[in-house]
């Protein structure tokens, strides 16, 4: 028996073994718990979110929440639900956008898309607006997420949405942004349709979305 | 025009209506220190206009005022390096001149053309922080159409100090053969006069990349006889003051396994020995340094610059001896240590006290000075960048922490700080206690050796091409190897 209470609060108090133990024991004998694990993963990151809202915790500790996130995704990844056949998955062109590096968040986000059954196609860091848009075309995608912590990514969210108008492929995309250097207000300025304040977030829009 | 007044020295200077305030006073030869760059965020550009303080770049001039600028003592700043025996064989005949510019500081020798011994020095804060304490944000200034203005501030500061130092030793100017100069990156190509924009961005490559001499009049016109020796970048991060520190190190030839760690706002850092060395850069900040920390000032008269526990109380050292104002880099390291071994701060670095001020939680130091959770912080990012550098550098060289077998601290601040609490809040992996010593100023040794010898010129290309950079950013475990240094080792539990 799993006590999933327990297994959000260690994933709140980063206890690695602990989450890392229920992870790896799923995957080999209890694969169908998988969804109720992730569910109990996410409120452990809630909790991680309010620990470092009350300063209990610091960035180093975000970081190795979401490291330690990504690696119990990860074992649990065979387990994730596998599409019906004939049914074409949802398409998202993930990046962080030109001239930003981190991907910590971003790589969680694709894990938690990917455990929704969405297919994600992570172009990794440093993304250009032309290279966003080529990879939107190619693969039919009619979601874009993109992802910044910097303050200039701003700016290169901005240029990005911008080709995608340039390129008249703006209507069919929708475009969530997401990361430390935007909010709800700053996602509406610069031209995204939502902001993903959540990897949870993220995904709701994602599959919210036509 | 109005006219402002500036005390001590009732300096009148004329400026346009609507001047900022900091500016005209750069202007007129005053440069105050301004950490952020002049946004009105650190509070040390603080001037009294006519009787009351204010930020004077948040001020603007539109009438005659009255500045008066705070007091401020002499700064220690170190000087003596570590003395490498050199032949002396310059490139031209004449007294030389060794120059490192520091992002801080900047320091100038003179060397006597006989026999090579240094006869005199000058040094100074580097003038150019009126744009920025840190290298980001001169850079910033620079491709924001300040790039002339810090070449010349630059260039101002070191004919002043070169003609210092040949006054101090009766010299002059005119017999100089050879001018060296070492830098970070940034200091060299603003030096001279170069625009930093290959520093802006990735892939942040080096444009230093050729070792040469070129005549140092169009420079430095003060030196019109002599040459001047431009030093390789070894990256875009890495400069020539790191190539003088692995130069009068002798790490180039070392035959144990050495570390080599310049612990200043960009924290360089070379692992290595005679068969390889690698190199990386890992902006660890200026909390080390006193910015971004609330009573946080540099090693100057009343900074609490030593902490220990003492029958059960805690005890402070200040410079000058007098009442504590502030805390400098080696203070906040030494109380860091203490308040861990005393259960005060666990392992995430959060202060167990429930004491507040202003909104957060504080330990005391003395009746003045306090530690807040944010200054904390700071010393968490700064200390865990350090670290983890050293881990990864071990881990590309392909060798444990605990192999290395020499660690040599460069850099004014290697010399205060005490290593064991440097070990003991994790700046430095504890697997390198007991193997730390401080080797001074080596950029500046370095320097001295490039101009003395014309041998290390070629040596120096030499090295740029065989040293390796690592790009810790890019390396997949450099933001878990981060998280974990961040921590720190809670004191046993009794």
């Amino acid at each position: 028996m799993i006590d999933f209470e327990k297994l959000a609060e260690d994933m709140g108090d980063l206890n690695e073994q602990a989450v890392l133990s229920i992870a790896r024991r799923v995957a080999e004998e209890e694969p169908e718990k998988t969804p109720e694990v992730l569910q109990a993963l996410s409120r452990g990151m809630d909790i991680v979110g309010k620990k470092f809202d009350s300063l209990e915790y610091f960035v180093g500790d975000l970081i190795f929440a979401g490291e330690l996130f990504s690696q119990a995704l990860e074992i649990l990844r065979p387990t994730f639900p596998k599409p019906p056949e004939n049914v074409e998955r949802k398409k998202v062109i993930l990046a962080t956008v030109e001239g930003d590096l981190h991907d910590i968040g971003k790589n969680i986000v694709r894990l938690v898309l990917q455990s929704k059954g969405l297919e994600v196609i992570d172009m990794g860091v440093d993304a250009s607006p032309a290279a966003i848009v080529q990879r939107t075309i190619e693969e039919g995608a009619r979601i874009v997420a993109l992802s910044g912590v910097l303050t200039f990514a701003i700016d290169s969210m901005k240029r990005t949405v911008e080709a995608l108008s340039a390129a008249g492929i703006r209507e069919r995309v929708t475009v969530v942004v997401g990361g430390a250097c935007v909010n709800e207000s700053i996602a509406k300025r610069l031209g995204a349709d939502a902001y993903g304040k959540t990897p949870e977030d993220t995904a709701s829009i994602c599959l919210a979305a036509k | 025009m109005p006219t402002i007044r500036i005390f001590p020295g009732d300096i009148r200077a004329e400026v346009p209506s609507g001047a900022n305030l900091m500016k005209a006073l750069r202007d007129a030869g005053v440069f105050l220190d301004a950490p952020c760059g002049g946004h009105g965020k650190c509070g040390k550009c603080a001037v009294t206009v006519d009787g009351g303080t204010v930020l004077s770049c948040q001020v603007s001039v539109e009438a005659d005022m009255t500045v008066t600028i705070p007091e401020k003592s002499g700064l220690n700043v170190l000087r003596a390096g570590i003395e490498t025996a050199a032949k002396l064989n310059p490139h031209r005949e004449g007294d030389l001149i060794a120059i490192d510019i520091g992002t801080t500081s900047v320091v100038c020798f003179l060397l006597d053309g006989q026999d090579g011994r240094e006869l005199s020095s000058a040094s100074a804060l580097n003038a150019q922080t009126a744009f920025g304490a840190d290298v980001i944000s001169r850079i910033r200034a620079a491709l924001s159409g300040e790039l002339k203005s810090q070449r010349d501030v630059i260039r101002r500061q070191l004919t002043g100090l070169i003609a210092e130092a040949c006054r101090k030793a009766g010299r002059d100017p005119g017999g100089i053969g050879t001018v060296a100069v070492v830098g970070n990156p940034a200091m060299q190509q603003l030096f001279l006069g170069i625009s930093p924009e290959n520093l802006a961005a990735v892939p942040f490559d080096p444009v230093l990349t050729e070792a040469k001499t070129v005549p140092c009049g169009d420079y430095l016109p003060i030196c019109e006889n002599a040459l001047l020796l431009v030093v390789p970048d070894i990256s875009g991060y890495i400069g020539a003051d790191t190539m003088g520190c692995v130069l009068s190190t002798g790490l180039y030839e070392a035959e144990e396994l050495t570390l080599m760690v310049d612990i200043g706002t960009n924290g360089e850092m070379v692992l290595g020995d005679r068969n390889r060395m690698i190199a990386c850069s890992t902006a660890a900040g200026p909390a080390l340094e006193g910015a971004n920390i609330r009573f946080g000032m540099r090693g100057t008269d009343g900074a609490i610059d030593h902490v220990w526990m003492e029958d059960g109380a805690l005890r402070c050292s200040v410079i000058g001896g007098g009442e504590a104002r502030g805390i400098c880099g080696s203070g906040l390291i030494d109380a860091v240590a203490v308040l861990l071994e005393a259960g005060l701060l666990n392992k995430r670095g959060r202060i167990q006290s429930q004491t507040e001020r202003d909104g957060q939680r504080v330990i005391d130091l003395t009746e003045k000075v306090y530690l807040t959770q944010d200054d904390i912080r700071q010393l968490q990012m700064a200390k865990g960048a350090i670290c983890a550098g050293v881990q990864l550098l071990a881990k590309q060289l392909g060798c444990g922490v605990e192999d290395i077998k020499k660690v040599l601290l460069a850099g004014a601040f290697g010399s205060y700080m005490n290593p064991d609490s440097a070990c003991r809040i994790g700046l430095l992996p504890e697997e390198l206690r007991g193997k730390i010593t401080a080797v001074g100023n080596a950029a500046g040794s370095g320097a001295k050796l490039l101009a003395c010898d014309r041998d290390y010129l070629a040596l120096s290309q030499k090295l740029k091409d065989k040293i390796e950079f690592l790009e810790l950013a890019s390396l997949p475990e450099f933001p878990i190897t981060l998280a974990r240094a961040m921590n720190f080792r809670e004191a046993e539990k009794q």
